[in-house]
């Protein structure tokens, strides 16, 4: 304690010679005596893990829907049938229903001839346009009976037989409601802007399975932004304890508390920056040349790391990460020798 | 406890918690990763977890594949030998991929069912497993869209029932095979994949990746085809025979029905499992003068297909005619009946449902030029064959009794079929070709332009194939966060020893040895780290089980495994124990 106080006493006596604590300490560092070389590393891979990970992610996602969208289905009609309202879409109000032990979808479109045209599908014969008419999915001519089909103990007069590969295969359409509680979708022959419900949905599969893969990634990169704050915390403290000389030389340049602190910060933010700046050069490099040997070895398309906004948020979250943590153990580990100096 | 009075129970405390969190951190880093890599081989394995997978050669999935199903169903014939055909796709629901499987029948799931009822039937619904139902909030009784990821396909289904089968179909969807193929765009007569137990890759590989010689002979009293059917019962080859015939030609591996057909007959001749060169020799021989006898109490008459009348003779009850073969035309009351005669035959109009209709059939090329010479088919909705012939003409007329039926034409390597219903339709018109239920027109090489591969190199296959380095480097990303978190926890242990560094020293001073070191300090600490290791699994298994169902790939949950977490954490907590172990005895000896 009594170290302490004369070190406290000499550090606030001597302003002047404080200015020149951040050089000295670099200079320390470059010595080796603060194991930056360590730090930096760790701050590095760090980065360069997640970098890589999400770069590499985006780059093949960009490729994968480019060449699925481009490629596959230029020009080709979309369907969509959603819950939520689609732009020109027409409304039908569905309920699932049993006859003869079968599940048939019972269907009353606001348009029958719109909702044809959606479905793709024809009409043998005629629409239903009375209450107590009905048309059948070719899949269902069984079920009616001398052009009538029996639903919840009423007949209905089967005007025609739908004839189509898809949602009226198995369907009854009737031109008004016959059931309680139905519930209500929008058909439309245009792309869901919300990519929800569309067909061909090669774009909205690729993309949820690459989100799939993103959600996990941030998992991932969360707990490693984690795992470095706790690196970074406990390599700085551990610097400074094996630091003695450096502790020496704070002491005999007398430096205040509140400059060593702001030393102490200006250091941890020079790594950090600096370890950012590795990590993300590895993390652009290593995956990019990886992709350019698989490229001319297995023939396979060559990808180059994407710079998106994930890999902003990764930068940001390890550099802030590293700088606090590293600033906090530096601290830490300063006031722990100077306590037992 | 000595350890506590030599490194201070702060220090031991700040340790732990810190170990703690670390080994926390590590865990949920790991298991992430590496169950992720163990999830997605599963799931590029269509869920099989032995046997050899037959796949399109240009796939890069079993999700993308498509194989003839007459592949599974002749592989079937083998001694020995199960393969199972599957019907896979990935399709599109309330905003994330859902895998769905096609089944013939939902009858061995029923003990899976946890709520609804399983249908018995084809029709618009959809089984769930429980977490997908979770997942995309699906109750039994409500409707569903599902989009197809390669067809313009968006199917409204009924959650008929929700199964807990107990492995990854928990997170998928089950569907009539006819659903199934509406939404991966799989035409009848193929199917995904087809999963083959009782042989090994090489054989399978050497039985359906070449062709066979096959010489067939044949001598034929009538003029007509000779057809080969592949095993699904679709027509592969056909041959017109008039006399004696002979023809070579090659077919890939499959189990064939060889017919005769003739206008108003159709006769199996052979079926035969390819699976070497084969010569087959056939007659076809019809009865010089076959005999015709009607159970009528009137006088029928009977008209042979120039008009020429055949005189009948009465005799036990029974008319008799006597004729010469061919096509003859009955005329009994008020009815009439087409009787292809060429063996001596009973007829009795009483075991008919009822009376027949006459439907016209026109057949033309997609340019609207009539199809001359091509073979008709009529089928039951049982799939039974009632009608064949040769037509000659773009029209035709057959009588058929009330029923729906399937008329398939074939004018090879063209196909088309439609469904009728008798005697509603009175005219049907069929375009050729037809290429969405043309699976003739696929060329032969295609039957042996797949691929068989063992189902654990599938997962390999397809990432290679998709993402070139997938594979390695999710290898590596898992060794690297494991030798990043030794190292961080490495550096937490130092902050223990280095803290305790001048009582260390004492200690040292004091003479104390390095088992002294070991016995006091280390192994109590290995003893803290291995329960720290433990709490930190079980605190991840916690985490994971609340974190885990929000994460899928494919639709797929990530799966969790205890052992494996507990696993991790020991080897990490013992890996920085001994890097510790080896930093101390340097530090000791330097002292």
């Amino acid at each position: 304690m009594k170290s302490q106080s004369a070190f406290t006493r000499t550090g606030s006596s001597s302003q002047g010679s404080s200015t020149s604590l951040l050089p000295t300490i670099l200079k320390l560092a470059v010595r080796g005596s603060l194991k930056t070389g360590t730090i930096l590393f760790t701050i590095a891979l760090f980065i360069a893990i997640n970098v890589g990970v999400h770069a590499m992610a985006s780059s093949y996602q960009l490729e994968a829907i480019n060449l699925i969208s481009l490629s596959l289905y230029t020009g080709q009609q979309y369907v969509a049938v959603s819950e939520k309202p689609l732009a020109n879409a027409v409304k039908i109000q569905v309920s699932p229903i049993k006859i003869n032990g079968r599940t048939v979808l019972l269907i009353s479109p606001e348009n029958f001839t719109e909702f044809l045209k959606v479905s793709g599908g024809w009409l043998s014969g005629k629409a239903p346009i009375a209450g107590d008419e009905l048309a059948v999915g070719e899949a269902l001519r069984d079920l009616a009976t001398n052009n009538r089909l029996v639903i919840g103990g009423t007949a209905f007069k089967v005007t025609g037989f739908l004839q189509a590969d898809g949602l009226l295969t198995y369907s009854v359409v009737s031109a008004t409601n016959v059931v309680p509680n139905p519930q209500t979708f929008y058909a439309s022959l245009s792309k869901d802007s919300r990519l929800e419900v569309s067909a061909p949905a090669a774009e909205q599969t690729a993309r949820s399975v690459f989100s799939e893969v993103l959600a996990i990634m941030s998992v991932v990169g969360y707990a490693l932004y984690g795992a470095l704050g706790l690196s970074c915390l406990f390599q700085g403290y551990n610097s400074l304890i094996e630091a003695e000389e450096v502790l020496e030389t704070l002491a005999s340049v007398g430096a205040p508390m509140k400059m060593v602190n702001i030393s102490m910060f200006v250091y941890a933010f020079i790594v950090s920056a600096v370890g950012v700046v590795l990590g993300f050069a590895l993390g652009t490099f290593i995956p990019g040349l990886a992709s350019s040997l698989a490229s001319i070895l297995f023939r396979l398309p060559h990808l180059k790391p994407f710079i998106n906004a994930y890999v902003g948020l990764d930068l940001i979250l390890g550099f802030s990460a590293s700088l606090l943590a590293l600033t906090t153990g530096l601290l830490g580990g300063y006031s722990r020798q100077v306590a037992s100096l | 406890m000595l350890l506590s009075k030599v490194i201070g129970r702060k220090r031991l405390a700040v340790f732990s918690a810190a170990f703690l969190i670390g080994l926390l951190t590590a865990n949920l880093s790991l298991v992430l990763v590496v169950e992720s890599g163990i999830g997605l081989d599963q799931i590029l394995r269509g869920g099989e977890t032995d046997g050899i997978v037959i796949l399109d050669q240009t796939s890069r999935s079993i999700y993308t594949s498509r194989i003839p199903l007459s592949l599974a169903i002749s592989l079937n014939k083998l001694p020995s030998v199960r393969a199972e055909a599957l019907l896979l796709s990935i399709c599109h629901v309330q905003g994330s991929s859902l895998v769905v499987r096609g089944v013939e029948s939902t009858a061995s799931y029923l003990p899976h069912l946890l709520s609804g009822s399983m249908p018995e039937s084809e029709g618009p619904w959809v089984v769930l497993g429980r977490r997908a139902a979770e997942r995309i909030r699906a109750t039994v009784g409500r409707t569903i869209p599902l989009a197809s990821s390669i067809g313009r396909t968006v199917l409204l289904l009924t959650v008929e029932a929700v199964c807990d089968f107990g492995d990854m179909k928990d997170d998928e969807a089950l569907v009539h095979e006819t659903i199934a193929r509406m939404l991966s765009d799989i035409p009848s007569g193929m199917v995904s994949a087809a999963i083959v137990h009782g042989l090994s890759r090489e054989k399978v590989e050497e039985l359906i990746t070449r062709n066979y010689k096959v010489n067939i002979k044949c001598v034929s009293d009538l003029p007509g085809n000779l057809v080969v059917l592949e095993a699904n019962g679709l027509s592969l080859r056909t041959f017109r025979v008039t006399g004696k015939f002979e023809e070579s030609f090659e077919l890939p591996f499959g189990y064939y029905t060889i017919a005769f057909q003739s206008r108003y007959l159709y006769s199996t001749l052979d079926t035969v499992l390819l699976k070497s060169d084969q010569a087959l020799e056939y007659s076809v021989k019809a009865e010089s003068n076959p005999i015709l006898k009607v159970a009528s109490p009137r006088k029928p008459r009977l008209q042979r297909s120039d008009g020429v009348e055949v005189e009948a003779s009465a005799g036990e009850g029974l008319w008799v005619f006597k004729s010469t073969p061919g096509i003859h035309r009955l005329e009994l009351d008020s009815e009439s009946f087409v009787i292809p005669l060429f063996h001596s035959a009973t007829f009795d109009p009483t075991v008919l449902a009822g009376k027949t209709y006459a439907t016209g059939i026109s057949v033309s090329w997609g340019d609207g030029s009539p199809v001359s010479d091509y073979n008709l088919l009529v089928k039951t909705a049982e799939g039974k064959v009632v009608l064949s012939m040769l037509a000659l003409g773009g029209q035709v007329k057959v009588d058929l009794q009330q029923g729906r039926y399937t008329i398939e034409a074939y004018s090879l390597p063209y196909s088309n079929e439609i469904a009728i219903s008798v005697p509603t339709d009175k005219e049907v018109k069929l375009i050729l070709p037809s290429i969405k239920s043309n699976v003739e027109r696929l060329p032969l090489r295609y039957y042996t332009f797949v691929k068989a591969m063992p189902t654990e190199m599938l997962p390999a296959f397809t990432l290679a194939s998709i993402s070139g380095l997938s594979a390695a480097l999710l290898t590596g990303l898992a060794v690297s966060i494991m030798f990043l978190f030794v190292m961080i926890l490495a550096t937490v242990q130092r902050y223990l020893y280095l803290s305790a560094k001048a009582r260390l020293n004492v200690l040292s001073l004091l003479g104390a040895s390095k088992i002294f070191f070991l016995r006091t300090i280390e192994l109590p600490i290995l003893v803290i780290s291995l329960v720290l290791g433990a709490a930190a699994s079980f605190i991840s298994l916690t985490a994971s089980s609340w974190l885990f169902p929000m994460l899928t790939l494919f639709g797929h949950s990530i799966p969790r495994s205890p052992a494996l977490t507990l696993l991790f954490s020991t080897t990490i907590a013992t890996l920085v124990w001994l890097w510790g172990h080896f930093a101390l005895t340097r530090t000791v000896e330097s002292m």
